[in-house]
Parts: structure tokens; C-alpha cells; sequence
């Protein structure tokens, strides 16, 4: 099988090769491995969702029209995706073995599709939910998420997939303050809490594991002595790994002071969706 | 948590930012997109973009051959036909129609390849690429 995640880019960018033998995942321990590894395979499988989604706004995109810098980010992203996901099953396979770690992932996600919303507005929901608050929200991950890496081969695999979510982002933005120039935000306002529940509520809402539950630990059967139990930890962090911890209080400073700000610098009316943020204690 | 504080001018103030660069700026470098303004960018640009309609056609190009009425034609070659009947590009609901029914989920995940591919298995909405344990 071709290996995607080797690929050169034929747009002038070099793609990194990424020394996957030389990454030293035998001190997270089986348990560790275990944990990390699912991870990856996870963002694997989301990964090839995105290709799909891309596309689906490649598509609405070309056909309602847009700035030719949005097209151009958008079709790409959907290549870029294709990659990600070649580089996170790589990333779960050698934490887990190749046995244990589907070739490739078949489907599409299923979006929202704002039965009642105009082609125009239901353009833009899509892209906002995908680009503004999903893809932001995989930008501020990533980086934190680097922040915390010390293997090399885990630095460079993240580091590859963030340089591209950094733009799958800005493409929501670069579209949405054209929207907003054109005063055309149509019912994003009402749409907003709808998608920032969908976006946020999975980990924001997600109730703290009792004691005894599965979480992830360096070896079989122990947590690091004197560590809450689903406290991050550093070796497994050192790997490429935000446990649930950290990544809430991602998802929550990136919603705070990254997502509604952009929202409100554009001007949109964010009033049900700070309501919303409210009601549910997320920042 | 000092890395996400710098996020909003990366990537949300740089978006916006190439809203407002011209278009044909994009070039490619390694993944990430270079553009004019956003790395000194440190807040919202004050010049609008050239009009929106600019750069939005409402027709086919001269790029579909004249015997090709599915897919467009990149190599340029045109005949006169593909010029003056050329298909509106603006197919309006098109959409829609062509895909899955909404009602139904709208996407089919489909079954298990032969090989080693499996379901993705999506649940509603747009994908989770950071998949926060």
C-alpha cells in the first residue's frame, strides 16, 4: 500500500518524513501504549470524517460562491486530511501494532444539514462550525498539545498536522469576515449555541470519571503514586497525549478567549450564545 | 496554558487577514499558507477585499469541451458550443438532490471493505480531530 503520509507535496511545501522507528514509546508501558495509541487511532478515524467535510464545503463553497483564497484552503484542506489520517494511523500503529489498527476508515461524517436555512446560510453555518469552532479548536489543541511533547518523532508528527489545522481555521475566519463585510451572517446568531453545543458539549459536559474506571497510567493496575486519577500526566503527555484534564481546560480557554472573541471582532450578535456559555458553566 | 494566548492573533485575526489580502496570494509552504499581512497582523485589517461578486461566475468557463457536458474541462480547449452553452455553474439545489436524502442521515457510512478499511462510524456532527479522551 502507498504510504500517504510520505508523500511530497506537489504545491512547492515540503511534507516532513517522520522517523516513526525512532519513537521511544517503551517508557509509557503497556498501559500507556494502550492509551495513547487509542487516541491516535481515534483522531484517525476523525481525521478521514474531515476529508469528507471538506469536500461537502469545497462543494457549497464553489457553488455559492466565495473569495478564491477560501476555495483554494478548502480544497486543499480536504487533501490535507487524507494525510492527517495516514499520519495518525501511522502514530496509532506504533503504539499499538499493526494488527491492532484498521488499513483505512470508509464514511462520511454526518453534518448538520439546517433543514429550513437558505443555501446561503447553510453555507456558512457549515463553515463556521467546521473552520471557526472545530478546526480553531484542533489549532489551540495541537499547540498545547506540542507545548507538552518532548519526543522528537511525537513533536514532528503533531507538528505536521498542526501547520496545516492552523489554516483549516483561518479559512473559517477569512470567510466569515467576508460574510460579515457583505452583511450577509443571515441566522448565525440563532445557529450559534445549536453548534457550539455540538462542538463543545462532548468534553465540557463530559461527566469527571469516577475512581476505578479505566484511565490511562503508565503501567498496568497503578496510577503515578499520589496522582488524581485522571490527572494529566507528563510521561504520557511527552508522547503526544492530553488527558481529559488538560483537554477541557483547552476546549474551555479556546472558546473563551479565542473562538467568541473572533465571533464578537466580526460582529456577530453572540448574545444566546454567551447564554448558552453560561448556563452551562464553560467559562 | 501560555499557548493558547497567542492563538486568537494566529489563526483568527490571521484568518481575517486573508480575507482582506488579494487573491492570488496563496502559495504553498509546507503545509501552512503565506500571505502578505498576518504575520506583523495584529488586529483586523481596515481595507475591504475587491467586491465579493468579483471573482463568482454564474456560467461554465470556455474550459468544457463541447463534447463533455459532465465534468469541466482544464486543458482550456473550447469549441464555440461550450462557449455559448455553456451550463449555468450556479446549480442552486443541485446539491441537495445529488446527495443522500437529509432525512436520512444524509451519509451513508457504508460497510466494511474486503480489505483491512473499516466504518468510521460517524455520529452527528462535524468530525473531533482532537479526539480529547
Amino acid at each position: 500500500m502507498t504510504d500517504v503520509a510520505r508523500f511530497e507535496s506537489t504545491g512547492g511545501g515540503a511534507r516532513r518524513t517522520i522517523a516513526w522507528d525512532a519513537l521511544d514509546a517503551g517508557r509509557l508501558g503497556d498501559a500507556g501504549r494502550r492509551a495513547v495509541g487509542a487516541t491516535w487511532l481515534e483522531r484517525t478515524r476523525q481525521e478521514h470524517l474531515a476529508v469528507g467535510a471538506f469536500s461537502l464545503l469545497a462543494r457549497e463553497l464553489a457553488a455559492a460562491g466565495c473569495d478564491p483564497v477560501v476555495l483554494a484552503l478548502v480544497t486543499r484542506a480536504a487533501c490535507d486530511e487524507v494525510r492527517h489520517a495516514a499520519i495518525c494511523r501511522r502514530f496509532a500503529v506504533a503504539l499499538l501494532g499493526e494488527g491492532a489498527v484498521p488499513g483505512g476508515f470508509r464514511g462520511l461524517p454526518k453534518v448538520p444539514m439546517h433543514a429550513g436555512a437558505s443555501a446561503g446560510d447553510r453555507v456558512l453555518f457549515h463553515v463556521v462550525e467546521m473552520c471557526c469552532m472545530s478546526e480553531t479548536l484542533t489549532g489551540v489543541y495541537f499547540t498545547e498539545m506540542l507545548a507538552r511533547t518532548t519526543d522528537p518523532v511525537a513533536r514532528e508528527a503533531v507538528e505536521s498536522l498542526l501547520e496545516d489545522e492552523i489554516d483549516h481555521g483561518r479559512v473559517g475566519w477569512a470567510y466569515l469576515a467576508g460574510r460579515a463585510r457583505d452583511g450577509a451572517l443571515g441566522g448565525l446568531a440563532a445557529a450559534l449555541p445549536a453548534m457550539l453545543a455540538r462542538t463543545f458539549a462532548p468534553v465540557l459536559d463530559a461527566k469527571p470519571r469516577r475512581r476505578g474506571a479505566a484511565a490511562p497510567t503508565r503501567d498496568d493496575g497503578a496510577s503515578a503514586p499520589g496522582r488524581p486519577h485522571d490527572a494529566d500526566d507528563p510521561c504520557l503527555e511527552a508522547c503526544a497525549y492530553l488527558g481529559p484534564r488538560a483537554g477541557a481546560d483547552v476546549y474551555r480557554r479556546a472558546l473563551r478567549d479565542v473562538i467568541l472573541p473572533g465571533f464578537e471582532a466580526l460582529g456577530v450578535d453572540l448574545a444566546a450564545a454567551r447564554a448558552l456559555v453560561r448556563d452551562r458553566g464553560w467559562a | 496554558m501560555a499557548s493558547v494566548d497567542k492563538m486568537f492573533r494566529v489563526i483568527v485575526a490571521g484568518g481575517v487577514a486573508l480575507a482582506a489580502a488579494a487573491p492570488g496570494v496563496v502559495v504553498g509552504c509546507g503545509g501552512s499558507v503565506q500571505h502578505t499581512t498576518h504575520e506583523e497582523d495584529s488586529g483586523f485589517p481596515t481595507e475591504g477585499p475587491p467586491p465579493y461578486e468579483a471573482g463568482r461566475g454564474d456560467e461554465f468557463p470556455a474550459e468544457t469541451a463541447s463534447y463533455v457536458d459532465a465534468f469541466p474541462q482544464e486543458t482550456g480547449y473550447a469549441s464555440e458550443a461550450s462557449v455559448n452553452d455553456g451550463a449555468k455553474a450556479d446549480a442552486g439545489d443541485a446539491f441537495p438532490q445529488e446527495g443522500p436524502s437529509t432525512e436520512a442521515g444524509f451519509f451513508d457510512t457504508g460497510a466494511l471493505d474486503a480489505g483491512s478499511s473499516t466504518d468510521a462510524d460517524a455520529d452527528a456532527g462535524f468530525p473531533f480531530e482532537t479526539a480529547s479522551p
